[in-house]
């Protein structure tokens, strides 16, 4: 069927349907009883499967767990990192899970800004994908210093030690930057969290289950729903939407400037900020459609995740994806114009490989950040575009394998732009090669672990779903009668 | 629909035509009289007015057809009102063709790479892509093309309306350009949906070549006139700068409009205000992009990069103008439309829109000149070469600019997402 296009001839306009109605959530339909109770039946005690699905995710995180004590305990010598290339996997997964979290950000506090509809229904899941997704980046650096006891020497106060930190570095900004981000995130998670926990405490204590209670009521913060918490409630959920917004701008923009304030050619490109945050984007919104669509199919979520949710953001990803290819294009057309011969030889050693040796059939074996760039390529640019038809946005099957491929892109682009231009800066003489050891794909396949492991306890023990704002967006009962639809 | 329509047509009041000749007159006799007196001095001071001129203008005729690409990708509601005024740039697109290719002409004079090639170790290896028969070529494809893809989708935009003006005002409604828009247009019902299915489809198109288009426009114009310098992110500052000029632009015109036509109904203050909050953003996101570039190269402190900025930001007297325009393109915006209690007066945001415009304008004149003088010998040359040219820009853009609105629906009539009161959803 696809986009319908009708003439109306008593508005005298078009009236084009693209979502058969559903301005986000199945609006008309719904009454506040049965959304509270399909919400809260989520909540319900799980199914084998669910406990199945976890102890998978666990084995990954003890697979991580297992590597990462193997690497602590040896030391950092273990791992592939190496002169010249000094950041590897950690950094890589470091880039890839800090932008997973951007498109909570976005799509809780932008979108609030912006008055996009579609976002009720996902914003929630999306934002504690941030808080998950931060709590796993944040892994890393940690991880990378080698000796992670001593993390807190980044944090700036006068002490015993005089040590002082060093302002000037871009990996300090990325301390601060990432903290902030962290907390914010989490306040706003919080405070969006109060009006459905108060459901989650009154249900509670109405089925007398004490424990629960006890958890939920100090997250509720004694609400009542009165006027008076509602105006200052919305008040403070506007002003952290507005705080949140430029962070969505300045975590991944300092991410980014970890590599491009070096002169490493490669790194060095001001275009990075950007593109950092829209690939952040990109990455994490795909992220959200990974998680969300097998999720809307295990709980029946189609009157809620409406195929109008998943089709707006599959636009965002296509825009995205523009702007990141745009990004790619950028960079190896000022790489040619530059004339440097540095920027020119990175920009042909990332497709193609070493220069002199290579040939379409080659005797040379391909090596890895070529993978790499052709897997970003594919995926981050090419994959997406059969989502410009209206029919493959609508296919849920069709976005979740697409976002798959994405998510795989996104790794290796962060990949491609660590590996390839370490491995050959200025001096042949100092170029060297990088496979990652078992201990550090041990510990990539652990980041996963601990993601979805957070993600899935989430999933049972808060409402993943608004389900306050759930019941703004429906129609109110009373007017609804009033006019006699 | 039918009081837009019969508000829409109008011609040009007889002082305001005369002052934009008298503008146009005076750029135009500044052009000659500067070309052929006042020796290799006076020729460069005409020459990069010109540029700059070109380059400011042209980006915000082309900053207005892009907006209303968003507005119909992004169905976006309360731009509708707006989403004319926008496309009345096409008006603008012939003669912006026209200055390009004039100053091609200046090319010796503008662009050090046609008589001096940067060489790297007396390789000129830029010579690629820095040479007159290739650097004239492509940019007049990449224009003929976006020209005519632009004019296209605003073709598309406005068919539908001048029809169904026709059919409320009687057939004889808009004259010859309405014939000549209307030629071949069949059964309007049927015409519309195939227009609007048509503009869904020319709309990303259109999108994707502005921005590429649009991004080699800014570097070969503006980053080769200081040819050792190169950034990444220069294209999308200068687009985001000429969104941003635009939709000052656009506050001043839509002011003027809603007072002039009594369009308060449609161009509600509610929807002036999204408009200033727009200009509130674009600062934002000005300021982010322009501190992503600047703070990228001031870090690695590269001999090939630095230079562009040192000039800028610490030579005298661009360092007073360079702190000059952040205060002015973001403090002043960002501070001034931050109180929402202000957003809603229209002859407030009236100013603020003309002072975003200046400033913008600024910032291109920032770009060009410091890259044209020698270095050390740094001097604001603003006078009547600077003034007059630019008058003569501002005369041709408005006539043309008015001329094109003043024969079309002031209103997309038609539009599918257009109403006439605003529920602020």
């Amino acid at each position: 069927m696809g986009t319908t296009a009708e003439y109306n001839a008593t508005a005298g306009k078009v009236v084009i349907d693209e979502h058969q109605g559903h301005p986000g959530i199945k609006a008309t339909t719904l009454d506040y009883g049965q959304i509270n109770d399909e919400m809260l039946a989520m909540l319900d005690k799980p199914r084998p499967s669910y406990y199945l699905l976890l102890l998978g995710f666990l084995m990954a995180l003890g697979l991580g767990a297992l590597s990462l004590a193997i690497q602590v305990d040896v030391g950092i010598g273990y791992s592939g990192i190496s002169h010249p290339i000094a950041w590897g996997f950690y950094i890589t997964n470091f880039v890839f899970w800090i932008g997973i979290g951007h498109a909570g950000t976005l799509i809780s506090a932008v979108f609030y800004l912006t008055r996009a509809p579609w976002r009720t229904a996902i914003y929630r899941s999306a934002e504690a994908m941030t808080v998950f997704a931060v709590m796993t980046a944040g892994l890393f650096p940690l991880l990378h210093t080698g000796r992670p006891w001593l993390a807190y020497w980044l944090i700036p106060y006068p002490n015993e030690r005089m040590l002082w930190v060093n302002f000037k570095s871009p990996l300090v900004w990325d301390v601060f930057a990432v903290t902030t981000y962290m907390s914010v995130s989490i306040m706003f998670f919080m405070l969006g969290l109060i009006p459905d926990m108060a459901i989650l405490r009154d249900e509670a204590i109405r089925k007398g289950k004490k424990l629960k209670a006890l958890i939920y009521a100090p997250m509720a913060l004694a609400w009542r729903g009165t006027n008076h918490q509602w105006i200052h409630y919305m008040r403070g959920y506007l002003i952290f939407a507005a705080l949140a917004t430029p962070l969505v701008f300045s975590v991944h923009s300092i991410v980014s400037w970890d590599f491009a304030m070096s002169s490493v050619p490669g790194w060095h490109t001001t275009i990075f900020a950007p593109y950092f945050v829209a690939g952040a984007i990109f990455s994490g919104l795909s992220m959200v459609m990974t998680v969300l669509i097998p999720m809307r199919a295990v709980f029946g979520l189609q009157d809620y995740i409406t195929n109008h949710v998943i089709q707006s953001v599959s636009k965002m990803i296509i825009f995205t994806s523009m702007i990141v290819g745009y990004a790619y294009a950028s960079e190896f057309f000022i790489g040619y114009y530059s004339g440097s011969p540095f920027e020119r030889a990175i920009f042909y050693y990332r497709p193609f490989g070493e220069m002199e040796s290579w040939t379409l059939l080659g005797e040379n074996q391909i090596n890895f950040p070529q993978i790499a760039f052709w897997l970003m390529v594919f995926c981050n640019v090419i994959a997406p575009i059969p989502l410009w038809r209206w029919k493959i946005r609508n296919n849920a099957l069709a976005v979740w394998i697409i976002t798959i491929f994405v998510n795989i892109g996104m790794w290796f682009e962060r990949f491609n732009i660590v590996g390839s231009s370490l491995q050959h800066e200025y001096d042949p003489a100092a170029w060297g090669e990088y496979w990652p050891t078992v201990v550090e794909v041990g510990i990539t396949v652990g980041s996963f672990g601990f993601f979805f492991t957070l993600f899935t306890l989430f999933a049972k023990s808060l409402p993943p779903m608004a389900i306050m704002e759930l019941k703004e967006a429906t129609n109110p009962p009373m007017r609804n009668a009033a006019k006699g639809h | 629909m039918k009081d837009i329509a019969e508000k829409s047509l109008f011609t040009i009041p007889d002082n305001i035509k005369r002052l934009l000749w008298v503008f146009i007159i005076l750029g135009a006799g500044m052009f000659f009289v500067g070309l052929l007196t006042g020796g290799e001095a006076g020729l460069e001071r005409t020459w990069q007015a010109f540029l700059i001129n070109t380059v400011f203008w042209a980006g915000i005729a082309h900053a207005g057809i892009f907006f209303s690409v968003i507005w119909q990708l992004t169905d976006a509601k309360w731009g509708r009102p707006f989403k004319r005024l926008a496309e009345a740039c096409a008006g603008f697109l012939p003669y912006s063709f026209v200055m390009f290719i004039i100053v091609f002409f200046g090319s010796g004079v503008l662009y050090e790479w046609t008589y001096n090639p940067f060489l790297h170790h007396g390789v000129a290896v830029k010579a690629g892509w820095l040479n007159l028969p290739f650097f004239v070529s492509r940019n007049i494809a990449w224009l003929l093309l976006i020209y005519a893809v632009s004019w296209w989708f605003v073709k598309t935009s406005i068919k539908p309306d001048i029809a169904l003006a026709r059919k409320l005002l009687g057939s004889d409604w808009g004259g010859k350009f309405a014939d000549k828009m209307l030629d071949g247009y069949g059964d309007h019902e049927e015409e519309v949906i195939r227009l609007e299915l048509l503009s869904r489809k020319i709309a990303p198109a259109l999108a994707l070549l502005y921005a590429f288009g649009g991004s080699f426009l800014a570097w070969d114009f503006i980053m080769t006139l200081d040819q050792e310098w190169f950034s990444t992110l220069f294209g999308v500052f200068f687009i985001v700068g000429n969104m941003h000029a635009f939709m000052g632009l656009l506050l001043v015109i839509a002011v003027t409009v809603r007072n002039r036509f009594g369009i308060e109904e449609y161009i509600t203050i509610n929807r002036l205000h999204d408009l200033a909050k727009m200009v509130f953003a674009f600062s934002l996101l000005w300021a982010y992009m322009g501190y992503s570039q600047y703070i990228v190269i001031w870090y690695a402190d590269l001999p090939e990069e630095t230079p562009y900025l040192v000039i800028r930001s610490m030579e005298q007297p661009w360092a007073t103008m360079f702190l000059l325009i952040i205060i002015g393109v973001f403090a002043i915006p960002f501070l001034g439309l931050l109180p929402k209690t202000l957003c809603r007066i229209p002859n407030y945001i009236r100013v603020m829109g003309i002072w975003v415009v200046i400033g913008q304008w600024f910032v291109v004149y920032l770009m060009v000149v410091p890259s044209l003088q020698d270095f050390g010998h740094y001097h604001v040359s603003m006078g009547m070469h600077e003034l007059l040219i630019t008058l003569g820009f501002i005369g041709i853009f408005f006539l043309s600019y008015l001329t094109f609105l003043g024969k079309v629906p002031i209103i997309p009539i038609s539009d599918k997402h257009l109403c006439r009161t605003w529920h602020g959803h």
